[in-house]
């Protein structure tokens, strides 16, 4: 160590440097380890999720089992946020799920994780309990996802089926798109899966990471001072308004429906069947309340090149117009762009009479324990 | 590497600890691994031109050594080699394509054929800082005014030193290779005010600049969706969002520096209390200034000349330096526009002294520094149109409808705020532009008569301790963290 080290100067500096870090250092540990985990967050779902540590399994905490009061997506906070106690489970792999039997498999956004829904009104559990057969929630993920996850190798599932907000459905990626990414976090997972003691420094180090007081601050700031994003006509919120009917070129509709019809063959060839299930957009079904009252084509667009290809799929597009427009039944919260708990037993309905998966209640469930994990709390 | 990153903050610490660790006759070589580490985490291909820019520079230096002050022609071929060396760099990356363009234009609308090839090559990041502090290090040693650095390293380090490599300050040879030789030892106040004067210009930088810049953006950007308030806010935010991005930057290079015992040259003095352009010239960009005026100006006759020939000098000097700025016409009007006040001040000179007089504004000396100030100010906002601009029809569309403002006012009674004022960007970031530009005025009208780290270090230890943490959570609160770079690394 030269001279010019030893000087006594350096211990000030630092001392005074560790004085100026300490606070903005304990603080995230307060929030670890002394409040409550969803103390600054408005839903369980930025309340469990990942934040930064894209190396575990699933979207959000493993083994996690919370209720809470949750308030819509697209007015939080606000006066016109509505209120809802729901209750969740994760299992093992960080998916919301009770346990990880998987007969049926739903591949989806967070419309099958089921955002403001609690667990037993999820697509998951209503659809289990019209079938009589697990049905597994593997959302938000992705078909690369699946192909890449190990467990549903040695398992495989009879049925998978794909779901989609009609917003995201353009960017479902084609099969192998960034499949390494999902092989590199099956594997990274595993491995911190594997040990409790993994898992509990990989939930700690990404809880830290998510500064909930910050955020909240800067949401809350944002919120009274800054641009206004929200998007409401008649007193109902919307993800994108008349944007979300906006008609997309036939180029556009053939793509989706090769991306589609290549989810199928790669399904077909492990011995899978598929159908795909597309949810409207609230703008879709709540057309009337926007500015331009245009009605949206993509949908029914979609579903004639899916016939013509012989590619499965569900259509709730028609009912739901009919339950919304001519019965005036809510199937999306007022403050958010999710589907609601009804909207969800239709779907289940119109899903199970579905012919690929009516045929699974023909079929005796098998007595083998298919039973991977089950779910454990944490404490 | 950009100052306002994450590898920065883990980077600049770690050199800092390596460099007082290491003995002082070993640091140079701390430095210019972390200065090449540093120019290779942009694009490590591009750190050929500048190793090859050092070799040619300290070759030529040396060769010129060789011979005695009074033997220039003997020189003269190694400061040639230097200057084709740096210029032919400068001109392949930054002005070929301009001119190809240009040229091509030219014969399309004469109908003449033309073949030149165009080329898809990335402009080297700090290219046109670093080869002109090599060529005014060549044309020192030339003249004999410093001998030529006989240590490659310290050379190497001189042309690549990290705080000031991608944009400056430029630095004189005289000034910094003598400090990169000396040992510096570590010193509580140096290292704190250094951290200080760092901090204060991630201020300007995050909290200032990166805020204006989305509301600039969005109108300069689409020009045609705004209306003239909008327009003229848009410029006045601009001169605001420049400046703190550039003097913020500056205050970074210069505080990091400083933490590890090199004083580098002031590059800003409060700019915008001018009360002439050429007083702004002094205060903007001071080390750029300075170099056009010693290695182009000076030598092109400065002011000892006719006249006329005094007026081109200045007007040339400008139109180079915007060319500097930017292979683009847009910055060739900002310079253009700059030589023309100068040459206009000097010609008009009795004639705004007397109108002055009549008017009784010599009487009211404070009134009179601030209609001058805002004259400048007004001015140079002019000028700034141009620069930020994308294209020149932009630059007089914008000023066409900065101008609709004035004969037609009684659009600012139907505002649409978010839109107009606010930009769209909201009303928290407009608000948090302008308190922070407001404070930052302060502080240099408050720094005019003294130090405001001073006033700071009187108060006693809650005060002072209560402003560090407010200062840190503004910046957290208020800052844009989207890693926008720096505007004059495009240069």
């Amino acid at each position: 160590m030269t001279k010019s080290i030893q000087d006594k100067g350096v211990r000030k500096l630092l001392r005074k440097l560790t004085l100026l870090a300490l606070p903005f250092i304990l603080w995230p540990l307060i929030e670890v380890f002394v409040l409550p985990m969803n103390f600054f967050t408005f839903r369980i779902w930025e309340t469990i999720s990942v934040n930064s540590m894209r190396v575990m399994s699933g979207p959000f905490y493993p083994n996690v089992h919370m209720q809470m009061v949750e308030e819509g997506e697209l007015a939080p906070r606000t006066p016109y946020a509505q209120k809802r106690e729901v209750e969740w489970y994760t299992d093992a792999y960080g998916y919301r799920n009770r346990d990880t039997k998987n007969d049926v498999l739903l591949i989806g956004d967070s419309n099958i994780t089921g955002a403001k829904l609690s667990q037993d009104e999820t697509l998951a559990s209503v659809l289990e309990q019209h079938l009589h057969r697990p049905v597994y929630s593997f959302a938000p993920a992705t078909v690369n996802r699946f192909l890449a996850t190990d467990r549903f190798e040695e398992v495989p599932p009879k049925l998978v089926i794909v779901s989609s907000i009609e917003r995201r459905i353009p960017e479902l990626p084609a099969v192998g798109e960034n499949g390494i990414n999902s092989e590199l976090r099956d594997f990274t997972g595993n491995i911190i899966s594997s040990s409790p003691a993994l898992t509990y420094l990989a939930v700690t180090a990404d809880r830290i990471s998510k500064l909930g007081l910050y955020r909240r601050t800067l949401a809350d700031m944002e919120r009274v001072a800054g641009k206004r994003e929200y998007i409401n006509y008649n007193n109902e919120f919307f993800m994108e308004g008349d944007y979300a009917n906006r008609e997309l070129s036939e180029e556009e509709v053939n793509r989706i429906a090769d991306v589609l019809e290549g989810y199928r063959d790669v399904l077909q060839e492990r011995g899978i069947e598929f159908v795909f299930l597309p949810i409207p957009n609230k703008e879709n079904i709540y057309y009337k309340l926007l500015p331009s009252q245009k009605q949206a084509t993509f949908l029914p667009r979609l579903m004639d090149k899916l016939q013509e290809r012989g590619v499965a799929y569900v259509d709730l597009q028609p009912t739901f117009k009919t339950l919304y427009q001519q019965k005036q039944v809510p199937l999306y919260p007022t403050d958010d762009a999710h589907w609601n708990e009804v909207a969800v037993k239709v779907a289940a309905n119109i899903l199970a009479k579905h012919a690929t998966v009516a045929q699974l209640q023909a079929t005796p469930e098998q007595k083998e324990d298919r039973l991977l994990v089950n779910f454990r709390e944490s404490e | 590497m950009l100052f306002n990153s994450t590898e920065f903050f883990i980077f600049f610490p770690v050199v800092v600890t390596l460099y007082f660790l290491t003995p002082f006759n070993r640091r140079w070589i701390i430095l210019l691994l972390a200065s090449y580490y540093f120019y290779m985490s942009w694009k490590p291909a591009y750190t050929i031109i500048l190793v090859v820019s050092t070799l040619i520079d300290y070759t030529c230096g040396r060769m010129m050594g060789r011979y005695p002050d009074e033997e220039k022609p003997k020189r003269r071929p190694w400061l040639y080699l230097s200057l084709f060396a740096n210029l032919g760099v400068l001109l392949l990356f930054k002005y070929y394509n301009f001119f190809n363009d240009s040229a091509r234009d030219l014969a399309l609308a004469l109908d003449v054929p033309y073949a030149m090839p165009a080329f898809e090559l990335l402009l080297p990041m700090g290219i046109s800082f670093y080869t002109f502090q090599t060529m005014s290090y060549s044309i020192d040693v030339y003249h004999g005014r410093i001998r030529p650095e006989r240590h490659l390293g310290v050379f190497a380090l001189f042309v690549s030193f990290f705080p000031q490599l991608v944009a400056g300050p430029i630095e004189r040879a005289g000034n910094l290779l003598g400090q990169l030789h000396q040992g510096h030892e570590f010193k509580y106040e140096r290292v704190v005010a250094g951290l200080r004067r760092m901090g204060w210009g991630f201020f300007k930088k995050i909290v200032i600049a990166d805020n204006l810049a989305m509301m600039v953006n969005a109108v300069y950007n689409n020009p045609t969706e705004y209306d003239g308030i909008s327009h003229i806010i848009a410029t006045v935010f601009f001169a605001f969002q420049i400046y703190c991005d550039f003097s913020g930057y500056s205050d970074i290079a210069i505080g990091a520096a400083q933490v590890m015992g090199f004083n580098l040259m002031e590059n800003f003095r409060s700019p915008y209390f001018s009360k002439s352009i050429s007083e702004f010239w002094n205060r903007w960009h001071i080390s750029l200034s300075t170099w056009f005026r010693d290695y182009l100006y000076i030598p092109l006759g400065g002011n000892r000349v006719v006249k006329w020939r005094w007026y081109y000098n200045l007007f040339i000097t400008f139109l180079v330096s915007g060319l500097w700025h930017g292979a683009n016409w847009t910055f060739m009007v900002w310079g253009a526009l700059h030589g023309f006040y100068l040459v206009f001040a000097i010609v008009t000179a009795k004639q705004r002294n007397a109108l002055a007089s009549k008017v009784g504004l010599t009487q009211r000396p404070q009134l009179y520094k601030w209609v001058q100030v805002l004259t400048v100010f007004f001015l140079v906002c002019f000028s700034w149109i141009f620069f930020r601009a994308n294209n020149i029809a932009d630059a007089f569309y914008i000023i066409g409808q900065s101008a609709s403002v004035l004969t037609n006012p009684s659009q600012l009674l139907a505002l649409d705020w978010s839109h107009a004022v606010f930009m769209d960007q909201g009303f928290k970031i407009f608000a948090v532009s302008i308190l922070a530009i407001l404070l930052m005025e302060t502080v240099h009208l408050i720094q005019r008569n003294g130090s405001v780290s001073q006033l700071i270090m009187q108060r006693p230890a809650w005060v002072r301790w209560s402003v560090y943490y407010m200062a840190i959570i503004a910046v957290l609160l208020f800052g844009q963290f989207g890693h926008q770079e720096f505007i004059y690394f495009q240069f």
